[in-house]
């Protein structure tokens, strides 16, 4: 008898795992009415807004290798179980998505499912584009089916990715693909309602922002609390969070729109968004996402915290970090932190500095930045690794007296820190 | 009141200091005011032009080029160094002998106004010596030396004849290029 009850368990998982794996759990949120082509009049009408969509969804920083042709995939994408290559989204119809249909592609968006039904791995962030609405999906196929076709084949995905392993994916979305609405509350106006739009869907801002459980799954009820990726922090971008670094709208916008605020200027990832996506977006978009960011729970935009004070430290043992910044640093960053135009960020009011975790400032002076180039023919120029040029003792002084005096920070950094740091260069 | 600090260095093999000098002076100014070694160019003062710069040897004797415009003196406190100045030799009877690279740079008229030559003679210098650490293949010669030598600005614009002295001396030196 009690074999029988075990055998019956044991199907009965194996029935689950069989119907999981073939996708029994899997919904879709596509209407069923979305057969019929569109008319080209319409495909023409949509493709301008359609324009403004993928830009907002810097599509392109992933689906074209930095130097291009655009659209055409092969971009990289490293996770820790091997490298997946961005698709191509031209509408080439060897090797892009020129065969693809409508509902095809309203499945990709909101669903996560690719053509003849195989599962999307999340790089693709789908968990993220699942709520944007079935006019602008229209929309956005009507522009890309607008991109000169590349008839260009991506590399084959290396690592456990080169094996037949995505209906695994049944599982993983099971846990980690939950049903996402886009925030809607008309008391709190058109620009947080456009912002929320963007932020929660296309513009995936928590793909990178928003903490990933063991899985890779986002753990969206810390949506937007400030992550680790590729050895970086991609800072909270919570209302309190970005108030305290001293951005109102109208910063946070010059800062999307440039890459250049008072605050500092973008670099690792962050560059890649504001080069190719929120720099080429409208205005009022990039402020609807200012907006929506910036605005609290209460619905007000609370006002921006002043640069932090020096803390008294100069006269006391964080004393050898200034020595090291007056030798090294500020020749381009300024005695007094105020940095040169188009060579160097300012360091007063430099909010990386004032970032609880060291992390960004340390990467940055360990590995240095490349030069970058900012909307209106603004650059800065490459900063040095300092690797080899400091030792970690005199890096982690470095660091304790640039967060004491302009980041407010007053917890010594230490070497250890500093060594723990991933190195670009050997 | 300017503060200052104690530095000592070695300059062209010749130990210096300790002397002092106010914390905040850029390389240049020492290199200039403090040491009268006057060949490094001060250009941009941003770190972009790389006249300025001198080569840094490091305690294995591997060398790296450094700016002195954006570095402070004190930077390069207990380092050793050689500027423009320290790159020929002289013969006991005065005659004044060129590295090799000094040589090409006369004989393809790599300069015009010669503003930029100290930071190219450095430059290729330390790009020469990379090269016999780590050689490379004759087809990737041109690449390497455009890498090395990218961030130097020449408002001349003699950037071809420069590039052509150091692919000279780097096919004539033993050791740069395999194949």
């Amino acid at each position: 008898m009690r074999w029988k009850i075990f055998a019956g368990l044991v199907l009965i998982v194996v029935i689950a795992c069989l119907a999981i794996s073939v996708g029994a759990f899997r919904r879709s949120t596509v209407a069923p009415d979305l057969e019929a082509q569109l008319t080209p009049e319409r495909m023409a009408e949509l493709a301008p807004r359609g324009r403004e969509l993928a830009l907002a969804g810097d599509c392109f920083g992933c689906h074209s290798k930095a130097e291009g042709p655009i659209g055409a995939g092969g971009q990289p994408i490293g996770t820790p179980f091997g490298t997946i290559y961005s698709s191509n989204i031209t509408p080439d119809m060897a090797h892009g998505i020129g065969g693809m249909s409508r509902l095809e592609f309203h499945r990709v968006i909101r669903d996560g499912i690719g053509r003849d039904g195989q599962n999307l791995y999340p790089a693709m962030p789908y968990m993220f584009t699942q709520i944007t609405t079935p006019e602008d999906i229209d929309a956005l196929y009507a522009y890309l089916m607008t991109l000169p076709p590349v008839n260009m084949e991506p590399p084959a995905n290396t690592g456990i990715f080169q094996f037949p392993v995505r209906w695994g994916m049944n599982f993983w979305a099971l846990l980690n693909f939950p049903e996402r609405h886009a925030p809607n509350d008309p008391s709190r106006g058109e620009a947080w309602n456009r912002g929320a739009y963007l932020v929660e869907g296309l513009g995936h801002c928590g793909a990178c922002h928003t903490p990933m459980n063991f899985m890779m799954g986002y753990e969206f009820d810390r949506s937007l609390q400030g992550a680790v990726i590729e050895g970086l922090e991609a800072p909270p971008l919570t209302s309190a969070a970005l108030t305290s670094r001293g951005f109102d709208v109208g910063t946070l916008t010059d800062f999307l729109a440039t890459g250049i605020a008072p605050q500092g200027t973008s670099f690792g990832g962050m560059h890649t968004v504001t080069h190719f996506s929120t720099s080429a977006m409208e205005r009022k978009d990039v402020e609807a996402i200012a907006t929506y960011l910036l605005t609290g729970p209460d619905g007000k935009v609370p006002p921006p915290a002043p640069p932090p004070a020096p803390l008294p430290v100069a006269s006391g043992e964080l004393a050898p970090g200034r020595v090291t910044y007056v030798s090294v640093c500020s020749g381009c960053h300024g005695v007094d932190g105020e940095g040169i135009p188009n060579v160097a960020p300012a360091m007063r009011g430099n909010s990386t500095l004032a970032l609880a975790d060291p992390l960004n400032l340390l990467s940055v002076i360990v590995n240095g930045v490349p030069t970058q180039s900012f909307t209106g023919n603004q650059r800065m120029y490459a900063m040095p690794p300092f690797a080899h040029r400091l030792e970690d003792e005199d890096i982690a002084e470095l660091a304790s007296w640039l967060r004491a005096e302009w980041g407010g920070q007053a917890t010594p950094v230490t070497a250890a820190q500093v060594s723990a740091i991933e190195r670009a260069v050997d | 009141m300017i503060e200052k600090l104690p530095l000592s260095l070695t300059i062209n093999g010749v130990a210096v200091g300790p002397v002092d000098v106010p914390l905040g002076m850029p390389m240049i100014d020492f290199l200039h005011d403090y040491m009268n070694l006057t060949g490094s160019r001060f250009g941009c003062g941003q770190g972009i032009c790389h006249a300025c710069t001198v080569m840094e040897i490091a305690e294995d004797g591997t060398s790296t080029e450094t700016r002195t415009c954006i570095y402070d003196a004190h930077y390069f406190n207990g380092k050793k160094i050689v500027t423009i100045e320290g790159h020929a030799t002289k013969k006991p009877d005065g005659e004044v002998v060129l590295t090799p690279i000094q040589q090409a740079f006369i004989d393809n008229f790599s300069f015009q106004c010669g503003y930029c030559t100290p930071g190219f003679v450095t430059g290729a210098t330390v790009f020469l010596e990379q090269l016999q650490r780590t050689p490379v293949r004759r087809a990737e010669l041109e690449d390497a030396i455009t890498a090395a030598l990218d961030v130097h600005i020449c408002r001349c614009t003699g950037y071809v004849r420069y590039y052509e002295a150091i692919r000279d001396v780097a096919l004539a030196t033993p050791g740069c290029v395999v194949d």
